[in-house]
C-alpha cells in the first residue's frame, strides 16, 4: 500500500503532528504486509515529523511488515535523510566509532536521529550517559549556545530521555533536534514507542488514573507513576516550566490518544502508542538560570 | 568535612566524564558496590548532573551509613540542596498523611 506523505507547515509543531496523525489512520484502516512511504510532497522535515514517521516505520517492521520509501526526488532531502540516519536512527551501542562519528555533526545545525538503548546494566548506563553527554556538546556547539542556555537543555535532554529509560517498558528510544539559526531557536523531540503514560501509571497501581488525559495531567503536575518512591515526580513538570517559561519556547507532550500542548489539551484522535516530547527553545533568552525552576 | 581512614572513594569521573545524565547512572553503579559502608562520592572533574541522578542520589544517602559526598561544583551543590529540601518535605508529609 502506497502512502502519500503530506508536507508539514515549516515550523508549525502541530502541522507535523497533524500528518503523523494521518500517516498512523491510513496504517489503522488499512492492514497490508507491506507499505510504501512516497515523499513526492516532501521538500524538507523538521525533528518530530521526522522522528514520529522513523519510529512508526520501526514498529512496522517489527512487527513483520514491509517498507520502502519512494519519490525522495529532491537531491537535498535525499542527502538530509541520509545524513541523519533515517529511517533507522545512529544507534551508538552498534556502532564502534560512534563518538568519532557523532562529533562529526559538531557546526551543523542538526543531529542524527539517535536511537539508543534503555538497557540499564553499568556499562550500557555508562554508554548511554557518554552519548547523552555527546548530544549535549554536538548541540552546544553547533548552536553557539552560551553556558546557561546549554544547562537548560542538558537538563531537559537528560529528564526526558530518563522518562523513556525508566518509563517506557521498550527496549529503545528515539531522540531528535534541529536548529533553526535565522528564527533563532532549537526544536528538540523525544520518543518513545513504549506502553505510555497512563498504562505506566497503571501498572504501577494507580487505578484512579482512567485515561490518556488524566494521566498527561498527573505526570505534568509531578505525580510519580513509582509508588512508594519519594518526590519522583518532578522532571516533566519542571522541564515544562524550563522550556516554557525559562527559555520562552513550547512544550509538547503526547501520549495515546492526547496532545498536552503548551497549557492546552488536544485530541490526537488516533493513538501513539508510547509518549513523545516535542520542545522549541529560544538560543536568544539572557536572563536564564536553570537552578531558579528546579524544586 | 572529616573523613574515617576507612572510607572509601567513588569517583564519579571515573565512570560518566564530566555530564551525569540519568538516575540509572546512579543507580547502577551503587548496585556494583558490594560494601556501601564509609563511602564518599567525589564530584571532581562533574560539570553537569540532572536532577534524577541527584534524587538517586539523595535517596541511596538516606539508606546508607556514613555516605559523604565533595568537590561539588557550586550549582551542583546549589541544585543537591534545592533537590534534598524537596525529598525532605515529601518525606514529612508522608510522614504525617500515611
Amino acid at each position: 500500500m502506497v502512502i502519500i506523505l503530506q508536507q508539514p507547515v515549516f515550523g508549525q509543531i502541530k502541522s507535523q503532528l497533524r500528518s503523523i496523525r494521518d500517516i498512523i489512520k491510513i496504517i489503522n484502516e488499512n492492514d497490508q504486509d507491506e507499505y510504501c512511504f512516497d515523499f513526492r510532497n516532501i521538500s524538507f522535515v523538521a525533528p518530530t515529523y521526522i522522528l514520529s514517521l522513523s519510529a512508526i516505520i520501526d514498529t512496522l517492521r517489527s512487527g513483520g511488515k514491509s517498507i520502502s520509501l519512494i519519490n525522495i526526488s529532491n537531491s537535498g532531502l535525499k542527502l538530509y535523510l541520509d545524513t541523519i540516519h533515517f529511517p533507522d536512527g545512529f544507534k551508538p551501542d552498534e556502532i564502534e566509532n560512534w563518538e568519532t562519528q557523532l562529533n562529526r555533526f559538531n557546526g551543523k545545525n542538526y543531529i542524527p536521529i539517535v536511537n539508543f538503548s534503555t538497557a540499564q546494566s553499568l556499562s550500557e548506563t555508562t554508554l548511554r550517559n557518554d552519548i547523552i553527554s555527546c548530544v549535549n556538546r554536538v548541540i552546544k556547539n553547533s548552536c553557539n549556545l552560551e553556558t546557561n542556555i546549554y544547562s537548560g537543555i542538558s537538563y531537559l535532554i537528560s529528564e526526558i530521555t530518563d522518562n523513556v529509560i525508566e518509563h517506557s517498558g521498550i527496549n529503545r528510544g528515539w531522540l531528535s533536534a534541529q536548529y533553526y539559526p535565522n528564527m533563532e531557536y532549537i526544536d528538540i523531540c523525544i520518543l518513545d514507542t513504549g506502553v505510555g503514560i497512563l498504562q505506566s501509571y497503571r501498572s504501577n497501581g494507580f487505578y484512579q488514573v482512567t485515561n490518556h488525559q488524566e494521566a498527561i495531567e498527573n505526570a505534568i503536575n509531578g505525580l510519580s507513576t513509582k509508588y512508594g518512591e519519594i518526590d519522583r515526580g518532578y522532571g516533566l513538570w519542571t522541564s515544562k516550566k524550563i522550556a516554557l517559561n525559562g527559555l520562552n519556547g513550547s512544550f509538547l507532550l503526547m501520549s495515546g490518544n492526547r496532545v498536552h500542548f503548551n497549557k492546552i489539551f488536544y485530541n490526537f484522535i488516533e493513538n501513539w502508542q508510547g509518549t513523545l516530547v516535542s520542545m522549541r527553545i529560544l538560543n536568544n533568552v539572557t536572563d536564564f538560570n536553570v537552578i531558579n525552576y528546579i524544586e | 568535612m572529616i573523613m574515617s581512614n576507612n572510607q572509601k572513594d567513588i569517583v564519579l569521573k571515573h565512570f560518566y566524564g564530566s555530564s551525569i545524565t540519568s538516575r540509572s547512572a546512579i543507580r547502577s553503579l551503587f548496585l556494583t558496590i558490594q560494601d556501601k559502608n564509609d563511602l564518599t562520592i567525589d564530584f571532581q572533574g562533574i560539570e553537569f548532573i540532572s536532577r534524577s541522578s541527584l534524587h538517586q542520589l539523595i535517596f541511596e544517602e538516606s539508606r546508607l551509613n556514613n555516605l559523604k559526598l565533595k568537590n561539588l561544583d557550586s550549582n551542583i551543590l546549589k541544585m543537591y540542596n534545592v533537590v534534598k529540601k524537596s525529598y525532605n518535605g515529601a518525606i514529612a508529609t508522608n510522614f504525617v498523611y500515611n
